[in-house]
């Protein structure tokens, strides 16, 4: 180590050190830019890899010495920040870094790990607890060392451990004579009593202490086995029973706050794997212990409703995401927990819980959804305004579908506001929820007349010609007025004109004996094919009001063939009731 | 403008809510020196700024009257010993003001309770000094001299910063580490670090203020470094008893025990990091425990006993309010709750239908060994280490797991460091280890004590107490009897390591 100290390096080394470093700093603002998994990165850490590679080869580990601002070589600069925005040195500097060394056969994957940590402590970010020195531990990478000095610690005192000699109670100068200090009361902390003892040695006899020297193979093998236990997983179940007792023996907000918001990591965790019977479990304590809190905790029931709140958020119901993609019949139990959390959600779930509908792929998962969605809707039926106008049509849909089972008032006016959906088919489910209500608003809904689906404007008229109807008569004559200047789907306007003839009244005959009577010749003048006679004699013949037939006689009289022959067809067909 | 932090304006547009209260109050002390750049004492602004600042250190210092100490160290500001993190919002504000103490060469500034008292005039003429510092050659000892002059007594400057020296550390890596007195120069520190560090956890956890725990996972990962180069010099180190001191004491040796445990059996150098950092927060609920409790020179009574057994409840709690991530807490909570349990679950806090974690059953062991070893103020003997032993092999497989035990007995050997013991020849010797070799007699190498001239001891030779005479095939001293090393005043640890 004296010896690489010592040797000054040569020009080329330290330019191929430069040269590293160089590349270091590019591939860092490009980490930035890229994911981890993108081509670019991949290429950027495989030059990084080359080059440390060749300088490694060439000659030997590189050790950069970590100063404030400057990174050395051989104590040569090789870097030098000359701005704190961009000081490179700092970001390893500012924890204690004294030097970082790379060794010959670094791999790729230890890069891209010390890139990883760079990234996540860079300066003049948020920066994470924790160190960039406990995170270089934690990596533990065989091809990369550092050492770090203390900074946090520089100015704590060293114990001096002769000063303490001095300092010892509890030994009476009576039981120093008997010097064994045999065992009394340790009751305070470790409950451990009273009792006579010795050395081991004293208490068995023979050679039987060497039992207490060796394991069976039996011993070794669970020994083993618990080492690997414990290596491979934290026990989450029982990590969540002592949290959650520990939750319920909370005596002020705060702290039953605290602990509440650990343990909701952990239930977020448990759902993320699927793992639901817990986390329902506990939950249904909860929300007990809500419902009606004991009297000397009273105070729970604000947190636990914030709490039940908070988990019906996007942010804790992401988590359902890989569950409902996955879940499915074949596992009933893992199913029948999903629905049971889904029923400790508040209504403020209904637009992440819709959204989910998209990516369910198990019939049964989406019914649960919806059943939940229905639940929650019969709550507080708001929230499913967002999702009638939800840009994708299954989740409007099925928002609709929910609004129409719901009922009530504002229901229906969420499901108007799904008429103008982008999505004809969820504007016809919306129409014929509506109509079904039995008690529509006819001015809403006739917005609908011009609707661009056919069977959307078909079901309307169908539903305005149910039956007379004044409201809707004065809405066709209307519309069928403003029409005259348009140029209109034929089939539509004919619809419209037995639509009235449906509905009308009396009130329409001026109007449509001017239509009939009027615009004969003006019509064909046009070039028309007389739609709009032909319509009024549809309407005439449907309206079933004094002077109808006398004005379609009229007509069967008119200069115009084409509608003389469909008055007298229209006249014919009466005749024949 | 040069020599005021409010340069770059541009670059601290600061969104003061949302911001931690040590971030605040470095926003409030920034404000403060760029007002009165541009304002007079009568100014508005400028007064309010003095309050901004007095109320940003008044919170801090909490309610108790204590100091607030804004430390730069490394390019980092600490206040006491937690470092200001940085976020987005904040990086511009910290790295100006860095730059800002550093040309003023000030590495770091005390503000006492008193400032409370102070009038607003006096903070600013203070923020104005601190100014003109920048201006000075010698800024520090300028300052120091002012703050003296006025008579400032709510506010202390530390020594002035050294000039960074060549820093490259060459011929100082981890692979030279391989001497003796290094490693234990280094388990010193590791100990007294450690127990700075618990106390200041304890402190602030027992005030209501979130704890980091960054230090202490460095401190932890320190150790496992030290347990893989030198076992023996970590078991020494567990010897070490602060009879004033013990909870935070015990609470290193349960860390340093179950470490070495942990090593014995395999685990990996992570896993041996959450043992260590799980065994030094086990107790920290003892913190929730009135002291007169904690500290009572009796036996308890059925009341306070039942109080006392609540504090794995009360780690728990603490755990989880710690500053670290949530992964990292998750580690410590059961090895904590479990620690009293026992293993046939007839301690507490009772659970039926349990098997607690191996580090839970780990940590149970090394936390009676310890405890038990341990004189404390309200017990009026303990156990010797050796008989400490005989006294748990006799609870094996009800209040500890058997297997563990073994290998905690196979690690500490029958007579384990720091047994004090005396000789058929009248000496005194302290055991050091059990040697390989010496596994069919038990029988352990030990530290010879030689009294000296001040009522003390200090080393003599090392002797195999297995070594037998060439003539007589005997053993040439035997063990008479067994001690305390406190019923001699005698410290293991000073010889030891």
């Amino acid at each position: 180590m004296t010896e690489i100290k010592n040797r000054l390096p040569s020009e080329a080394e330290v330019s191929a050190a430069k040269d590293v470093i160089s590349s270091f700093l590019v591939s860092m603002k490009n980490y930035e830019l890229y994911p981890a998994d993108h081509s670019f990165t991949q290429n950027f850490l495989k030059n990084i890899h080359e080059r440390l590679d060749r300088f490694l080869s060439s000659y030997g580990r590189m050790r950069i010495g970590i100063e404030q601002k400057r990174l050395l070589y051989k104590s040569v600069t090789i870097y030098e920040a000359h701005t704190s925005e961009d000081n490179f040195a700092f970001l390893l500097y500012r924890d204690g870094l004294l030097w970082i060394e790379f060794f010959a056969g670094l791999t790729i994957e230890e890069i891209k790990d010390f890139f990883a940590i760079l990234n996540k402590y860079k300066v003049l970010h948020d920066e994470p607890e924790e160190d960039i020195v406990t995170a270089l531990w934690d990596a533990n990478m065989d091809h990369i060392g550092y050492e770090a000095k203390e900074v946090f610690f520089e100015d704590v005192p060293l114990l001096d451990f002769s000063a303490l000699n001095k300092k010892a109670i509890g030994v009476s100068e009576e039981e120093k004579k008997d010097k064994s200090t045999g065992s009394d009361s340790c009751e305070n902390d470790s409950d451990h009593g009273s009792a006579e003892t010795g050395n081991i040695l004293d208490m068995v006899s023979g050679g039987e202490h060497q039992q207490w020297w060796s394991l069976t193979k039996e011993e070794f093998e669970l020994l083993r086995d618990m080492v690997q236990e414990a290596e491979r997983r934290v026990r989450v179940e029982n990590l969540l029973q002592v949290l959650f007792y520990v939750l319920t023996k909370q005596e002020n907000a705060d702290d039953f706050v605290s602990v509440l918001d650990f343990l909701k990591t952990e239930w977020r965790s448990g759902i993320e794997k699927g793992d639901f019977s817990r986390v329902v479990h506990q939950l249904s304590i909860l929300q007990k212990l809500k419902k009606s809190p004991p009297q000397d905790r009273q105070w729970v029931a604000e947190p636990l409703k914030h709490f039940f709140e908070n988990i019906s958020g996007r942010d804790f119901l992401s988590s359902l995401e890989a569950s409902v993609r996955h879940i499915n019949g074949n596992t009933p139990e893992q199913l029948n927990m999903f629905g049971k959390f889904l029923l400790f959600l508040e209504p403020i779930a209904i637009k992440t819980l819709g959204e989910l509908l998209l990516i369910a792929k198990d019939q049964k998962v989406l019914e649960m959804l919806y059943a939940a969605m229905l639940k929650l809707g019969k709550i507080d039926v708001a929230h499913l305004s967002d999702l009638v106008d939800h840009e994708n049509d299954l989740v409007a849909l099925g928002a609709t579908q929910i609004l129409s089972k719901i009922k009530g008032k504002e229901a229906d006016s969420l499901i108007v506001k799904a008429l103008d959906h982008s999505s004809p088919k969820v504007r016809r489910y919306a129409l014929r929820s509506h109509l079904e209500t039995g008690d529509p608003c006819l001015e809403e809904i006739f917005k609908k007349i011009d609707d661009p689906d056919l069977t959307t404007r078909s079901m309307l008229l169908s539903f305005l010609g149910s039956g007379r109807n004044e409201k809707a008569e004065r809405l066709l004559l209307n519309y069928l007025q403003r029409l005259e200047q348009q140029s209109v789907n034929e089939d539509h306007i004919y619809n419209c004109y037995t639509a009235l003839g449906r509905c009308g009244s009396i009130r329409s005959l001026p109007f449509l004996k001017k239509t009939l009577l009027d615009k004969g010749w003006k019509s064909m003048l046009n070039g028309g094919k007389a739609i709009q006679q032909n319509g009024a004699i549809m309407a005439l013949s449907k309206l079933e009001v004094e002077g109808a037939k006398d004005v379609l006689r009229k007509g069967a009289t008119s200069l115009v063939p084409a509608i003389r022959k469909s008055c007298h067809s229209a006249l014919e067909k009466m005749r024949q009731g | 403008m040069s020599q005021c932090p409010g340069k770059d304006e541009a670059r601290v547009e600061i969104m003061a809510v949302a911001l931690e209260r040590e971030q605040q109050l470095l926003l409030a002390l920034h404000s403060l020196l760029r007002t009165v750049l541009i304002h007079d004492d009568s100014n508005r602004q400028a007064v309010e700024c003095a309050g901004n600042f007095v109320d940003a250190v008044s919170t801090l210092c909490g309610e108790d009257d204590e100091e607030l100490t804004l430390q730069l160290s490394n390019g980092r500001f600490f206040l006491g010993d937690e470092k200001i993190l940085q976020s987005k919002n904040t990086a511009a504000l910290i790295q100006l003001m860095i730059e800002y103490f550093e040309k003023r060469q000030l590495s770091g500034v005390t503000f006492f309770h008193d400032i409370n008292e102070t009038n607003h005039n006096d903070i600013l003429a203070f923020a104005r000094m601190v100014n003109r510092a920048g201006e000075e050659k010698d800024p520090s000892s300028w300052l120091k001299n002012k703050i003296h002059e006025k008579d400032f007594f709510w506010v202390q400057l530390f020594e002035p910063i050294q000039e960074a020296g060549d820093l490259e550390a060459e011929g100082e890596g981890q692979d030279d580490i391989s001497d003796g007195e290094t490693r234990r120069d280094r388990a010193r520190k590791a100990y007294s670090y450690g127990l700075a560090n618990l106390k200041e956890v304890a402190r602030k956890l027992g005030s209501g203020q979130r704890a980091g725990i960054s230090k202490s996972v460095r401190l932890v990962q320190n150790l496992v470094n030290l347990l893989n180069d030198d076992e023996p010099v970590l078991l020494g180190l567990s010897t070490l008893r602060i009879y004033d001191d013990d909870t935070y004491s015990h609470s290193i040796n349960v860390a340093l025990l179950s470490m070495c445990i942990g090593k014995r059996i395999g685990l990996s150098r992570g896993a041996l990091e959450k043992l260590g950092l799980s065994a030094l927060f086990h107790d920290l609920g003892k913190v929730s425990i009135p002291s007169a409790i904690t500290k009572k020179p009796a036996k308890l009574t059925n009341r306070e006993n039942s109080i006392m057994q609540t504090h794995p409840l009360h780690s728990v709690r603490q755990i989880v309010m710690l500053r670290a991530p949530h992964s990292r807490k998750a580690q410590l909570v059961l090895p904590a709750f479990e620690h009293h349990m026992k293993f046939d679950l007839t301690g507490y806090p009772k659970a039926s239908n349990w098997y607690p974690s191996l580090f839970g059953r780990i940590i149970t062991i090394a936390d009676v060994f310890d405890a038990i070893t341990t004189p404390r103020i309200y017990r009026k003997t303990c156990l010797s280490p050796d008989r400490a032993l005989g006294y748990m092999i006799q609870l094996s497989g009800n209040d500890f797991d058997p297997i563990l035990l073994k290998v905690f007995i196979n690690m500490l050997g029958f007579y384990p460091p720091g047994t004090l013991v005396e000789l058929s020849t009248g000496e005194l010797g302290l055991v050091i280890d059990t040697p390989p070799g010496n596994h069919l007699s038990g029988l352990p190498r030990v530290q010879i004590l030689v009294p000296d001239q001040k009522n003390g001891y200090r080393k003599g030779e090392k002797i195999n107490l297995a070594e037998q005479s060439s003539d007589s095939g005997n053993s040439l001293r035997e063990i008479t009897n067994t001690a305390h090393p406190a019923a001699y005043n005698i410290q293991p640890a000073q010889y030891l390591i």
